[in-house]
């Protein structure tokens, strides 16, 4: 169709739809300006929401990668590396480079020798993990600060990574990088009370070749104290450097890489390798740094290329005089990970595997002991039996037949080798069966024993913590002497020939290295790491030493070897090689090294020395887990509740006025639908314009919310890191939300209008279109009433249930029942002002005041039911949000003159593990606790956990976790006689066996906090659902969600059992976290927080201090688990406070839309206040009124919010949750000011008017 | 030809406890180019029986047929066609839009369903200077007076050539003197552009210009000429 035609006269040109909308708006411009504002508030909000999401992500995204600095790559490994592995990397592009680090967790405390008084105020623990000794010393007056501290041995070309220093300090620093210097971060610095040139003291483990869980591993002198003297950082952009993804900062220091790797005995050796490139720019920003990256085209994967050599992976071999190759390991056993060695091409397959151990006896049989097999033992040969302890001590005692401290190698049946394996007459002995044992000519000389008599071998059980396949119950502990606690085992064995002596049998080379034991002088001088009695050795054994050393008395087959001594530790302790050849040739030892390096960079650099890629890892953590744009915008939706009801009244009141107009388009022949479409495009103007301004609004209204989040309600978020961030992205979804929102609003307010019938619209009688048929209001009304009765019922059904199975569960029913209450007060209130159109009005001897306030609060139901609505409802809200805040558990046991005792729970960590889980009194002995201690902690109950990982995997930690924290959960939890049996069973699903799924990935059972389950790890389908993960070594673990707790003892942790986590990471070496039930002496009177920790405290810890005192150097530190518990329940507690106060801002936003309504309704109301003036009424009488009727609705409102309030919180206030009476009266008095002040304002404008003029207005 | 027939009409609202009958069992018919006065007292339904041969509201009982089409049975939007096309509407508040001039408002009824056409505007054009307002086409309502609002309603009603002009109380507002050139106006418009007029009004001087009078009187309308009531006496 032919356009408008364009009249030569502008001021006739055409009209068309939008114009004329056009038109309309700027006729109306007033109506709608408090419209627009109302729209410019829905989508600030929307744009606020958004921006704040967009700013924590980028805070968390910009701190990882700050942290990072220019590290692209790391490389972990639990065996040391030579420092020099990753100085051979080809081909590294300008400003990329490789340094080594030697990183560790340690504990660093204050020197007494600073002579600088710390800062007086410096009084309450500040660090969570200070050991709780704050005790002044009381001859000097100084305090001794303990801080849990990650560690960094690094040479200086770390600090590249970071942009440059600048200071002299920092300068001169660097240049001498070297000696007993460390340079602490800005939290250590507070955390210790120090300054640069005071002294600290650095506990450092000392390094052990042996496991120390196995019975040959070290348990004492495990920590080392150096010292050393502070010095700038020379880097101030190192500080926040981190590996793991936490937005909280953590204590850090730094050393020279070659002063600690001399403390700890590893000279050259490291176990963490960077790569990345340099940062030269002091701004260079994470964009730069991106592009950067790009420019100089590094490749992603430097680590891969790495030429790890024998040494890196902890082995190494020679060669005996024999000419036989030896492949050993420097911890003594080859771990499952440096066996994988053996799995590579150039590494023959013909070879000798060889476990060796020690035997603490061989003891000759008397031929008249009847031994007793124990009927469990059917795998084994029935020649092989458990003496119980009575014949072993028997055996044991004969000592004329009997030899101590003998080695004894089990290994495989080598055909190369057999033929230096012959018996006196010089056959070979063959390949030996379980159950048989050779022993050398020295052994059965000394034992009186030939071919056929039986010996048993008592010896040390391997893994001191995990029972060996070879049995089904765990050994008895046998003590060698009293105070000596390692579990020993006692087999049988059949003397099958007598090997002779000769250079094979009696080559040295069978043994590894153990420091302490095979470079000693002579047997009595040996540094054992187990029980060990020189008084059992005689001359003939120190003989034997002197001749053959540490060549093994007797051997045994494989099988057996495996079945009583192979352990997560290992399986073998060394590989026996004939000489390699390649092509014809032989190789000597470094060409096979070499050939094997080779290989092990081609095939095993991604299973050993997988590169983690932690700036991908960086950013995928900075993801995060709490979406908070959506968290704010929830929080906010009374904002934007209280906004959109704005633009409702508002609009509604616009066309109410503009009725008529409505009617005569009606009139003119115009449709329903155009009409519509004509208000719309009206509408469009305000709502564009309005949505516009919205933009600037949304972003102070981010900047506050950040403001809020980094000084209100850093509960939430642990620390302030969080800067605004403004994206477009998330401008453009608020404003085109905001716009359809206010749309959706506006276009359902004209339909509902435009729907009247065009008769009533001319006549603009306002209250007939509100009154629906006589029929329908009847019907409506029977409805409502026995809705009412439903929800109450409902309620009461609610109110019955005696007993819930969890508090929060408990929470959200009485919550419900709360929301029952209300909604049955809405429909009765609104039942109540339907009930009114069926009534002839007041009796006339009953009207007073009040009815006339009444019958104006009623007139317009519909927008008085709406404010009153949104009061009850923000009002209920508000308040009955309090029934979930969190409180930690309150001890239930009552204390009477009869009294239970009191038992209180305490957390423990150390930085470095110990080898004894302090569960049993001779743990605590063997630990170094005198019999005195032991005595004092005697009612303590001390429950060890190993762990793996450390990333906090609880929503504290608002960083996606990449490595959380692994407890592993021993069986003597079960035990813990508080625990309920429904607790107990609870835990019982963790020690199923692990099982492998179709794709190969294993799948272990996990029990989690709660709200870790939830928030952080996001399984929010719950039990049944899985977590996964990828090891060190690029493996894939699935973990099953079995069960939830709620206020965990390690809400950041992933509870696995100790028996899985110890087949994960075989590695894993002593316990470092602790479960502690302190038992609290009785006290009488009430019990609350208060008075029962002042009473307890010098008791509590007193005990607790023995533990700090004996451990210290382990970096023990205890925490109330109350004070875990209220971390936790802070941030949702915090989470709380946010929607409260919002929503209370809502509310206030809502009441000047009364004002605003109220106001525009003072037009229609002119010529009838004006009447009530000219019939006498004064002012103030009139103001009275006007002010009732906000009352009334008021008071409506706020009650039946606090009634419904009230019924959620009452149930709840026996557990911790108070009955919040102060907010709601609060707000009802702030209502009540607003109140007033909407009524006086509007009642201003009335008198502004002559009553002349007001009574003949329309 | 165009014709109006209304046949037993009756009209009653249910208020609260009762129900008020406005009218019951009107007939009359009417004929293109002739006019019509309804007069009676106040109350007595004359604006709501104009609504309903306004189709701005359906009666309760009897029919209603224009130009041959009934109005019962019609949905929205064809009784929004019938107001469009067939009938014009004169309000006693003028109703004209008041962001709008003068010639915008003749032009709204166009937008009902379309576009303005050359043609269209061209009738606009026509119709102010046949009510005299040619000079004032760009002037909005609130800078004219109540008689040159109510020309502008005049000549808006007529912008769509109705077969049916429907007054309500178009002089109510207005001094005598304007209200007789508007009621002069009225009639010779409608008799030039061949309409069927329908007015209600309480002045005699209008009610007495028309072809036929129906006087709206205690539910039972009588009719018949001005002259013949004339001698009966004027209706109460």
């Amino acid at each position: 169709m032919n356009t408008d035609h364009v009249i030569k006269n502008s001021s006739q040109r055409s009209i068309t739809l939008y114009a004329l909308s056009r038109k309309s708006f700027l006729q109306y411009w007033r109506e709608h300006l408090l419209v627009f504002v109302a729209i410019a508030i829905v989508v600030a909000i929307l744009i606020g929401g958004g921006l704040l999401g967009d700013s924590v992500q980028n805070s968390l995204r910009d701190r990882a990668i700050a942290r990072l600095g220019g590290i692209e790559e790391v490389i972990t490994s639990e065996i040391p590396f030579r420092q020099a592995m990753g100085d051979a990397i080809p081909a590294l592009s300008s400003g990329t480079f490789v340094t080594p680090v030697l990183q560790l967790r340690t504990t660093i405390t204050t020197d007494t020798l600073n002579s600088r008084k710390p800062p007086e105020d410096e009084q309450k623990n500040i660090d969570d993990h200070i050991n709780i000794d704050g005790q002044k010393n009381i001859h000097d007056q100084k305090k001794t600060y303990t801080a849990s501290t990650s560690l960094m041995g690094c040479r200086k070309d770390f600090f590249q990574f970071f942009p440059a220093a600048h200071s002299q300090c920092q300068t001169k620093t660097l240049e001498n990088w070297q000696g007993a210097i460390i340079a602490v971060n800005d939290v250590l610095m507070t955390r210790l009370s120090i300054q640069q040139g005071d002294s600290l003291l650095i506990r450092l483990p000392s390094n052990s070749d042996i496991p120390t869980d196995s019975a040959l591993g070290r348990k004492t002198e495990l920590i080392r104290t150096v010292r050393v003297t502070v010095v700038p950082l020379p880097n101030d952009a190192a500080q926040d450097f981190s590996l793991t993804f936490d937005q909280r900062k953590q204590p850090l220091a730094f050393v020279p890489l070659e002063w600690i790797s001399d403390q700890m005995n590893m000279s050259g050796y490291a176990n963490m390798l960077l790569a990345g490139h340099s940062r030269t720019r002091q701004t260079e920003s994470n964009r730069d740094l991106e592009r950067n990256h790009d420019a100089i085209g590094m490749d992603k994967t430097i680590l891969s290329s790495i030429r790890p050599t024998l040494d890196d992976l902890g082995l190494s071999i020679s060669e005996s005089q024999l000419g036989v190759w030896n492949l050993t390991s420097k911890q003594m056993f080859i771990s499952p990970l440096q066996q994988k060695i053996l799995t590579l091409p150039s590494f023959p397959k013909e070879r000798q595997e060889v476990l060796l151990w020690l035997a603490n006896t061989i003891a000759a049989e008397n031929k008249d002991s009847q031994p007793r097999v124990d009927p469990n033992m059917s795998t084994v040969s029935p020649s092989v039996a458990i003496r119980n302890d009575e014949e072993s001590t028997q055996a044991a005692s004969d000592t004329t037949r009997q030899i101590p401290y003998s080695t004894v190698a089990a290994s495989t049946f080598f055909e190369p080798f057999s033929q230096h394996f012959v018996d006196s007459v010089g056959r070979s002995i063959p390949k030996l069966k379980s159950g048989e044992i050779v022993l050398n000519r020295w052994t059965s000389d000394q034992l009186n024993i030939k071919p056929g008599d039986f010996v048993t071998l008592e010896y040390f059980v391997p893994d001191t913590t995990l029972v060996p396949s070879v049995e089904a119950d765990r050994p008895k502990e046998k003590k060698s002497t009293p105070s000596e606690s390692l579990p020993t085992r006692t087999i049988r064995f059949q003397v099958v020939a007598i090997a002779e002596m000769n250079p094979y049998t009696t080559s040295s080379d069978w043994t590894p290295t153990v420091r302490g034991l095979t470079d000693a002088k002579t047997m009595k001088h040996w540094d054992a790491p187990f029980p060990f009695d020189a008084t059992r050795i005689r001359p003939e054994d120190e003989a034997y030493w002197q001749t053959y050393g540490t060549a093994p008395k007797a051997f045994i087959s494989d099988v057996d070897g495996q079945k009583m001594w192979g352990s997560r530790f290992g399986t073998m302790t060394s590989v026996r090689l004939e000489k390699v050849k390649k092509n014809g040739k032989t190789l000597t030892i470094e060409e096979f090294a070499f050939i094997l390096s080779h290989d092990i960079s081609e095939h095993l650099n991604t299973s050993i020395f997988p590169p983690r890629l932690v700036r991908k890892e960086a950013l995928a953590s900075a993801a995060g887990n709490t979406p908070f744009g959506v968290l704010f915008m929830m929080c906010s939706s009374f904002l934007l509740i209280s906004a959109m009801l704005l633009i409702i009244q508002l609009t509604q009141l616009s066309i109410e006025r503009r009725a008529k107009e409505l009617g005569v388009l009606f009139a003119l022949g115009w449709t329903r639908s155009r009409i519509i479409l004509l208000f719309l495009c009206e509408n469009g103007w305000i709502t564009i314009t309005g949505a516009l301004l919205g933009i600037p609004l949304g972003i102070i209204y981010a900047y506050i919310l950040v403001y809020g989040l980094q000084h209100w309600w850093t509960d939430a978020i642990g620390e302030s890191f969080v800067h605004l961030a403004i994206g477009s992205e998330s401008i453009l979804i608020g404003l085109s939300s905001g716009i359809f929102i206010s749309m959706s609003v506006i276009f359902l307010v004209i339909r509902r209008f435009s729907k009247q019938p065009a008769f009533y619209l001319l006549a603009g009688n306002l209250a007939t279109i509100s009154n629906p048929s006589r029929q329908h209001l009847i019907k409506s009304i029977r409805f409502k009433k026995i809705a009412v009765i439903l929800c109450i019922l409902m309620a009461i059904g609610i109110y019955s249930v005696t007993s819930y199975p969890d508090l929060m569960l408990r929470a959200g029913a009485f919550f419900t029942a709360g929301l029952l209450v209300l909604l049955a007060g809405i429909l009765w209130i609104h039942q109540k002002m339907q009930s009114k159109f069926l009534n002839n009005g007041t009796p006339a001897n009953e009207f007073q005041l009040k009815s006339l306030i009444w019958e104006n609060t009623m007139r317009n139901p519909h927008r008085s039911l709406t404010i009153a609505v949104l009061i009850a409802t923000s009002v209920f809200l508000v308040t009955a949000m309090s029934a979930f805040e969190l409180y930690p558990a309150q001890p239930t046991d009552r204390v009477t003159s009869n009294a239970k005792p009191w038992w209180e729970t305490w957390v423990a960590e150390t930085d470095r593990p110990i080898p004894y889980s302090l569960t049993t009194k001779q743990d605590r002995i063997s630990a170094g606790f005198t019999d005195e201690d032991v005595s004092q902690l005697s009612d303590v109950k001390i429950y060890g956990f190993r762990s793996h990982g450390s990333d906090d995997a609880s929503c504290k930690n608002l960083y996606h976790v990449q490595n959380p924290m692994i407890i592993g959960v021993p069986q003597t939890w079960m035990n813990r006689g508080r625990k309920t049996e429904t607790e107990l069973s609870a835990y019982q699903p963790l020690f199923r066996p692990m099982t492998q799924d179709a794709d190969g990935v294993w799948r272990i059972p996990m029990i989690v906090d709660k709200n870790t389950a939830m928030y952080a790890l996001q399984l929010w389908n719950g039990i049944g659902s899985c977590f996964e993960m990828r090891d060190e070594h690029g493996n894939l673990l699935r973990f099953e969600l079995v069960g939830m707790t709620t206020n965990s003892h390690f809400p950041g942790a992933l509870w696995i059992s100790e028996e899985h986590l110890l087949t994960l990471w075989p590695e894993t070496q002593g316990w470092n976290r602790w479960v502690i039930d302190v038992n609290i002496p009785q006290s009488i009177g009430s019990l609350s927080e208060t008075n029962i920790l002042p009473n307890a405290t010098s008791q509590d810890s007193k005990r607790l201090k023995i533990l700090g005192d004996v451990l210290g150097d382990f970096g023990w530190s205890t925490r109330r688990l109350m004070d875990v518990q209220r971390e936790q329940m802070n941030i949702q507690n915090t989470y709380l406070a946010i929607f409260q106060l919002l929503g209370i801002l809502g509310v206030l936003l809502g009441l000047p839309a009364m004002l605003v309504v109220q106001l525009r309704a003072m037009r229609e109301r002119q010529s009838e206040l004006a009447i009530l003036r000219a019939i006498g009424f004064s002012n103030r009488r009139i103001q009275w009124i006007l002010f009732m009727e906000n009352c009334v609705l008021l008071l409506m409102g706020t009650g039946l919010g606090v009634i419904a309030a009230l019924v959620t919180t009452i149930p709840l206030n026996e557990l911790g949750s108070s009955v919040p009476l102060l907010k709601p009266l609060g707000l009802f008095l702030a209502m009540i000011g607003l109140g007033g002040g909407c009524a006086w304002i509007a009642s201003r404008q009335v008198f502004r008017v002559s009553i002349v003029t007001a009574l003949r207005a329309p | 030809m165009s014709y109006l027939k209304v046949n037993h009409l009756t009209k009653a609202f249910e208020f609260k406890m009762s129900r008020l009958t406005i009218f019951q069992d009107i007939s009359l018919e009417l004929h293109r180019g002739e006019t019509l006065a309804v007069v009676g007292p106040s109350g007595s339904g004359k604006s709501t029986l104009l609504s309903i041969l306004g189709t701005l509201e359906e009666p309760t009982s009897g029919d209603i047929i224009l130009d041959g089409r009934a109005y019962s049975g019609l949905t929205r939007s064809e009784r929004a066609a019938i107001r469009r096309d067939q009938i014009g509407f004169i309000f006693q508040e003028h109703c004209l839009l008041p962001q709008c001039t003068a010639y915008e408002n003749l032009l709204i009824p166009v937008l009902a369903d379309g576009k303005v056409t050359e043609t269209e505007s061209q009738r606009a054009i026509e119709l102010l200077s046949a009510v005299g307002l040619a000079s004032r086409t760009s002037h909005r309502p609130m800078e004219l007076s109540g008689g040159e609002r109510q020309r502008v309603a005049i000549a808006r009603a007529l912008m769509r050539h109705p077969t049916l002009l429907l007054a309500d109380e178009p002089t109510g507002n207005l001094d005598p003197r304007t209200a007789a050139t508007i009621a002069e106006l009225l009639l010779e418009i409608a008799r030039l552009e061949n309409t069927m007029l329908i007015v209600v009004t309480h002045s005699s001087k209008i009610s007495e210009k028309m072809d036929r009078i129906h006087v709206m009187n205690e539910y039972l309308a009588t009719d018949g000429t001005s002259q013949s009531l004339k001698k009966e006496g004027e209706p109460a």
